[in-house]
Order: C-alpha cells, then structure tokens, then sequence
C-alpha cells in the first residue's frame, strides 16, 4: 500500500515535472524498453531453466528424497528397534520374575528343610540328652552304691577292727564277714527306712 | 521551482531502462542495460545454484554425512528450497510437487537474484567511468522493467495453462465454466476467460510496480543531495542531504525484504494459479480417501 502511494505520488510529480523540464527529459518513462527486453528475458530464463534442471534440479531434489527416504527409514528402522527392545526388555522382565519366583521358592524350600533339620537335631539332642542324662544319673547312683558299699565295707571293718581291739580278741574272716554282712543288711533297711 | 522539477525529473530516467544497442530509427534496443542484466542476473543464479546443488546431491558413499548438505551457500539454497518445496508448493500442489519443483524454483531464485542485484548501484559505478549509454551507466534492476515482468508473467501463464491443458483438456476446458450449471455458462465462460487472461497481468504489474516504486523513492530522494548542497549551502543543505541519505539507506534496507517478498508471491501466486488448473477437486478427494484407508488399515 505504501509503495502503490509512494509510486502514485512519483508518477504524479514526475508527470508534472516533466512537462516543464527540459525537453530531453521528455522521452523518459518508467515503461521504457522494447520487446527485445521480453525476448531477452523469454531466452534467457528459458537457458537458465535448461541449465538448472539438468545440472541443478535433479541432484538437489533426488537429494532431498533420498534424504526424506533416508530418514523415513532411520525412523522406521529406529521404532522396529524400539519395539524389539520393549519385547527383549518384556522378556527379561519376564525371565527375571520367574528367576526371582524360584529364588523365594528355593529359600522357602531351604528354610523350610533348615527349620526341619533344627527340629530334628533339636529333638535329637533332646534325646540325647535325656539318654546322657539317664546313664549319668544311672553312674551317679551306681558309683553311689559303690561308694556307700564301700564305706559301709570299710565303716564295718574298721568297726570290727575296733571291736576286736576292744574285745581283746581276734576275730577270724568268718566271723568278720558275718559281723560286716550282718551290719550291712542293718544298714541297707535303716537306709531304705 | 524549475530546479526542483528538474531535480524530480531525473529520477525516473535514472531508474528506467536504456539502449546499449538500437537498430536505426532506436524503435527496437537490441540490447539495453535490462538485457545486460538478465543475462549477467542468469549467471549469477547459475554460479549460486549448481555448485550448492553438487554439495546437496547426496554422496556416493551414502554415509551419514553424505545426507547432509555441505557449505553456507548450500544450507542457504537448500533451506529455501525445501522452505518453497513443503510449505508453499506442497500445500496447493500435493503429490505432484516434485514435478512442478523445477520451474517455480527456478522462477524464485532467478526474480530474487534479479531484485537482489538491482539494488547493487552498478549503474552508478559503471557511470563514474563514463560507461553505458551516454555515459548513463550499465546497470540498474532487471525487474523493474514491465517488459521483463510481463515476459516472466507470459512463461508463468503460458507453464501452468498448457500444462494442464495437456495433463487433462477436458477438465481445462470445464474449469472454464467455473463450475456452474449450463444455462450460466454464457456468462461464465467470458468472466473465466477474462480471469485467466488478467492474472499474468497482475503477475507482472505487481512485480514491477513494487520494483519499481522503491528505486523511485531512493532515486528521489539521493537526487537531492547535490542540488539542495547548491542550492542552501553545505550547512543548510548538508543537513537535508544526510536526512535523504540516511532516509534513501532505510528504504534500501527496505527493499531488500521486498525483494525477497516479490519473488515469494510471484512464484506463490504462480504456484497457486498452476494448483487451480492442475489439482482437481475429486483427486483431493481421492487422496484424502487414500490417506484415510490406509491411515484406518494401519489402526486396524
């Protein structure tokens, strides 16, 4: 809009200029030129077209669909990869559950044979334990017997010994014995009384 | 008052085009500062495009690296490209824009390179050296003549109406009806007729007129410069000559993105005019259809 006013503006001041100029510029118009500049410019955009196509068109368009091609490829190369790798990672995902699956079933597996084999090694120790218990209270009474045996044999000699010495006499190992055995049946009922 | 209307005249012969070479009676210019241009504007386009378009091509190697353009001025022609090629072309074209690619590209950089150079003072270099037509320089924006612009606007008419005449006359010649039932097509027809033959017309006013308005501004305004230093004084006068200055150096600036602008619509507009004729309606449809199956098969 601007350069249609500006150009009516010229044209206008210059129409009247150039009625009261000089007469030289007369002749001049903003249309100069003759149909020679129209052939010229007809042959030679018709030459710069020939030219271009051959040695310009072609490569820059067959390098721009070959670049489209290019990157219409890349991208769909770029999404089947990025499927296949959303399958790879679905199946490690997958692989990893059933890994982590045997795995708690493997430690459920081992602690429950581990809690078994403490019950086992616990009752069995229990067992034991009573057994050695047992024998041991079995020894103890048994080397206590042995020992009151052997205290009650030794009290009735050393008695008879004293006896005799007091009774100024010597008792032969008949009678000793009778004494000690006799002694000791006293003793066996006054200690089961 | 006769000074300033000479200081105003000057202007448009500074700008307009000028015979380098006429036959006899100068009705015909062989060659003019236009032709000049045109051609050296071509060679430019072609020293810009084919060694970008080398770096572009995709190398024998096929590595990663080949894929990707090598260079400034490659990155620059390929980023317009590919700009023009998805945005603009594939928008009105679809599937068949690789097809018309060629030649609208073309039509882009050779108007830009066109614009672009214009505004390159080579006319007033070369006129320091006393060359050209009566020491008037060689030079000047090739585009900015209609006779260029309606000869680029008559190749543009000329690409897209054959193409599709020859791609499917019997839809060509119903577009010319515009859709309307018979009994209007008396009316429809002529109206067609007239919107056919009026778009490169306005293809080529549009291009020179934006051409030309700008060049005539700065024109205008560096025309002061001297003649206001006489006129008031290096004081008085210097200080309306830095303003035209500064003021012709905006405009400038200015009219680079103009020119990147004009190329764009020319070629859009050319664009859309090939997409009117060529892109029918049920084969919109079709492909929509065609997307829509296979966007549904891929669901499925």
């Amino acid at each position: 809009m601007k350069k249609t006013l500006s150009l009516t503006v010229m044209i206008t001041l210059l129409t009247s200029s150039l009625a009261l100029a000089a007469e030289g510029a007369a002749e001049e118009t903003l249309f100069a030129g003759t149909i020679a500049q129209s052939i010229a410019a007809i042959l030679a955009f018709s030459i710069l077209f020939g030219v271009l196509y051959k040695k310009a068109w072609g490569p820059i368009l067959s390098g721009l669909q070959d670049r489209e091609e290019k990157i219409a490829g890349d991208l769909a190369q770029a999404q089947q990869s990025a499927e296949d790798a959303q399958k790879t990672l679905a199946e490690y995902q997958q692989k990893l559950a059933d890994a982590q699956e045997q795995t708690r079933q493997l430690i459920e597996e081992s602690r429950a044979e581990a809690e078994r084999l403490s019950a086992q090694i616990k009752d069995q120790a229990q067992t034991d334990v009573g057994k050695i218990q047992e024998r041991a209270q079995r020894d103890i009474h048994a080397a206590k017997e042995q020992a009151v045996n052997e205290l009650y044999s030794q009290a009735a000699t050393l008695s008879t010994d004293i006896a005799g010495r007091i009774l100024k006499r010597e008792l032969n190992p008949a009678d000793q014995q009778t004494i000690v055995d006799e002694s000791l049946n006293e003793l066996r009922q006054a200690n089961n009384n | 008052m006769i000074d300033l209307l000479m200081v105003l005249a000057s202007p448009v012969g500074h700008i307009t085009d000028k015979p380098l070479l006429t036959n006899a009676d100068g009705s015909l210019w062989y060659i003019s500062n236009v032709t000049v241009m045109l051609v050296v504007n071509a060679i430019l386009t072609m020293l810009l495009i084919i060694p970008a378009a080398r770096r572009i091509q995709t190398g024998p190697a096929r590595s990663l690296e080949d894929f990707r353009a090598q260079g400034i001025s490659a990155n620059l022609v390929e980023s317009v490209c590919v700009y023009m090629r998805e945005d603009v072309f594939r928008d009105v074209l679809g599937d068949q824009t690789d097809r018309f690619c060629p030649i609208l590209w073309t039509f882009f950089w050779y108007i830009l390179v066109c614009n672009l150079v214009g505004l390159i003072p080579i006319l007033d270099i070369t006129a320091m050296f006393g060359l050209g037509h009566h020491g008037h320089g060689i030079g000047g924006t090739a585009t900015q003549s209609i006779w260029v612009t309606g000869a680029l606007a008559i190749i543009a008419f000329l690409f897209y109406n054959v193409t599709a005449f020859i791609k499917d006359p019997k839809s060509y010649l119903l577009h010319m009806t515009g859709g309307a039932p018979i009994f209007m097509w008396p009316i429809m027809v002529p109206v067609e007729i007239m919107g056919t033959l009026i778009k490169p017309f306005a293809l080529a006013i549009r291009l020179f007129a934006n051409m030309t308005g700008g060049h005539l501004v700065i024109a205008v305004l560096l025309s002061f410069v001297g003649p206001v230093i006489h006129a008031l004084g290096p004081a008085a006068g210097g200080g309306v000559a830095a303003v035209s200055i500064l003021g012709a150096a905006g405009i400038n600036m200015l009219e680079v993105l103009v020119g990147f602008i004009q190329a764009y619509v020319f070629t859009f507009l050319t664009c859309l005019f090939l997409g009117q004729l060529v892109v029918h309606e049920h084969e919109e449809h079709e492909e929509h259809d065609e997307d829509h199956s296979h966007g549904s098969a891929q669901t499925a």
